[in-house]
């Protein structure tokens, strides 16, 4: 093996060009890859940090009555993802009422009888997308003493088919990045594979096994994906340290976060797909070549 | 073909015909070479001399007949046995076929290194061959800036370092002056002198027949045209 390692890096030095091309396409993939990583683990510790439930009004029927209130509430209470009620009277919404409208609310001192019905305020758990909400609601909705449920639902759906779209486009664009890197890297290895085209033969003549010279374009391209990827890496850290303050502040801001760089399980996932892709460029290639 | 030399021949070719686009490269070729044979093959261009080195060494295979190298019929051996044949062949070729981008040191450690040969191993066996062949001094320089005489010897060191069976030489003083011939030939000679089976390829024999005690095979079109036996000459 050290010999094949030896060899393997005496390779890289004769072909400086073609490999450092390499290293540069598998560093700026990896970066762009990373880059969408790095989003989306903050935006995770955005969301995990911050309300995952949603809002909902439970409108209660008029024949409601105070007494009813304990078992109305524990059925709510009971009901999957739901994760606080409170109850709202009809003397407290028009109370509220009064409040919001401000110095507009003459007409509502002219009712006779309070026209509003009493409620349930609830929060939904939201984690796992608006289907989860719209069925804890739909529950809601078929219980007794329950006349209607508001909860933004039209607004609510855009908002998280949005969020699901962005996040698949960014796996998407990742895993195009990782699909060019990966043809570039396999186009290096059949231009190195020319270009010593007349020694792999020179090889074979003097009884060279297809092990003996797969071996040091393996090695190469395990190389390369790996230099490659902590390259990239860097450029991302470096970019971080620079950029991370000003973005920091502005998350900060927002959502009470802080932006924070990958995490070493990402770190070590992103070099292990880069150096698989080094080596599995070179696996291909050589296949066909080889042949 | 002789039945009872066969019995002992290291190369046994039998009607071997070689096809290149159905232009016949050699017919129906069969001849035994003996161990420890010094074997001239003679013959003017596209007569078959390198296609019958080819054959030997697999980088062709014919189109009809059989050959046979120590018992083992090349046309049943498999790719993955192929590198191991190989190894048991020295061979010389014209254009040298030398890594340019490596030392001779490393062009010659090259047919060890493909055996799986240990390092210390190698460092000797390198320096020793590359004294024989008078290349010692030039270990360390790239094979582009050596002359064309000094290549061959190289590319003989590379042949001679895997202690081969056979030597099979296409041309190997072709592209050469009379004096770096002469000192190739006395290389393969005296590795001819221990024993070892070679093939050597050319159409200018002259030089080549005077030194050595052999036999000189004329190809024409292909075919077998004669067979002689040179006398026995002392360098």
């Amino acid at each position: 093996m050290t010999r094949y390692i030896k060899k393997a890096l005496a390779d890289i030095r004769s072909n400086r060009f073609l490999n450092l091309i390499t290293m540069v396409t598998i560093a700026l993939s990896i970066l762009a890859v990373s880059l969408f990583f790095l989003f989306f683990e903050n935006l995770g510790r955005v969301l995990d940090g911050g309300d995952q439930t949603g809002r909902a009004m439970v409108y209660l029927a008029p024949e409601f009555s105070e007494a009813m209130r304990p078992g109305v509430e524990s059925a709510v209470q009971d009901m999957a993802g739901v994760v606080r009620v409170t109850f709202v009277s009809k003397d407290q919404a028009l109370a509220r009422l009064k409040n919001e409208m401000a110095g507009s609310t003459q007409f509502l001192d002219t009712l006779k009888e309070n026209p509003l019905p009493h409620a349930l305020e609830i929060q939904i758990q939201t984690r796992d997308g608006f289907e989860q909400m719209a069925a804890a609601v739909e529950q809601i909705e078929s219980l007794e003493m329950v006349e209607s449920v508001e909860y933004g639902e039209k607004w609510l759906a855009r908002f998280l088919h949005l969020f699901h779209l962005f996040r698949m486009t960014g796996y998407m664009l990742g895993g195009l990045f990782l699909l060019i890197a990966f043809f570039i890297t396999a186009s290096t290895v059949r231009l190195v594979f020319y270009t010593r085209q007349s020694e792999v033969e020179i090889m074979r003549l003097v009884g060279a096994t297809d092990r003996f010279i797969k071996m040091p374009f393996y090695i190469t391209g395990v190389i390369q994906g790996g230099v490659g990827g902590i390259l990239g890496l860097l450029i991302l850290y470096v970019a971080y340290l620079l950029m991370g303050s000003g973005v920091s502040r502005i998350m900060g801001d927002l959502f009470d976060v802080n932006v924070r760089f990958l995490s070493f399980t990402a770190m070590g996932g992103m070099l292990g797909a880069s150096t698989f892709l080094g080596w599995f460029g070179c696996y291909l290639s050589l296949r066909q070549l080889l042949k | 073909m002789n039945l009872d030399t066969g019995k002992h021949a290291i190369i046994r070719l039998f009607n071997v015909t070689k096809h290149y686009g159905g232009k016949p490269a050699l017919q129906n070729v069969s001849m035994d070479i003996l161990p420890g044979e010094f074997v001239f093959v003679s013959g003017p261009s596209g007569a078959g001399k390198s296609t019958l080195l080819k054959v030997l060494y697999l980088a062709e295979t014919v189109s009809d007949g059989q050959i046979l190298i120590d018992g083992m019929n090349l046309s049943r051996i498999s790719p993955a046995r192929l590198p191991y044949l190989r190894r048991r062949f020295g061979m010389v070729f014209q254009d040298f076929k030398l890594i340019p981008t490596r030392t001779v040191f490393d062009n010659v450690a090259l047919a060890l290194e493909v055996a799986g040969k240990k390092p210390g191993f190698i460092r000797k066996k390198v320096m020793h061959v590359l004294r024989i062949t008078g290349m010692e001094k030039k270990a360390h320089v790239l094979p582009p800036t050596l002359s064309g005489g000094e290549q061959q010897r190289v590319a003989v060191a590379r042949a001679v370092a895997g202690d081969p069976e056979i030597i099979l030489a296409d041309e190997p003083t072709g592209s050469l002056d009379q004096e770096s011939a002469r000192r190739v030939l006395e290389i393969l000679l005296a590795y001819h002198k221990k024993g070892v089976t070679i093939l050597v390829a050319s159409h200018h024999l002259r030089q080549l027949e005077a030194m050595v005690t052999g036999r000189s095979i004329v190809l024409e079109k292909g075919r077998l045209a004669s067979a002689t036996r040179l006398d026995p000459y002392t360098v």
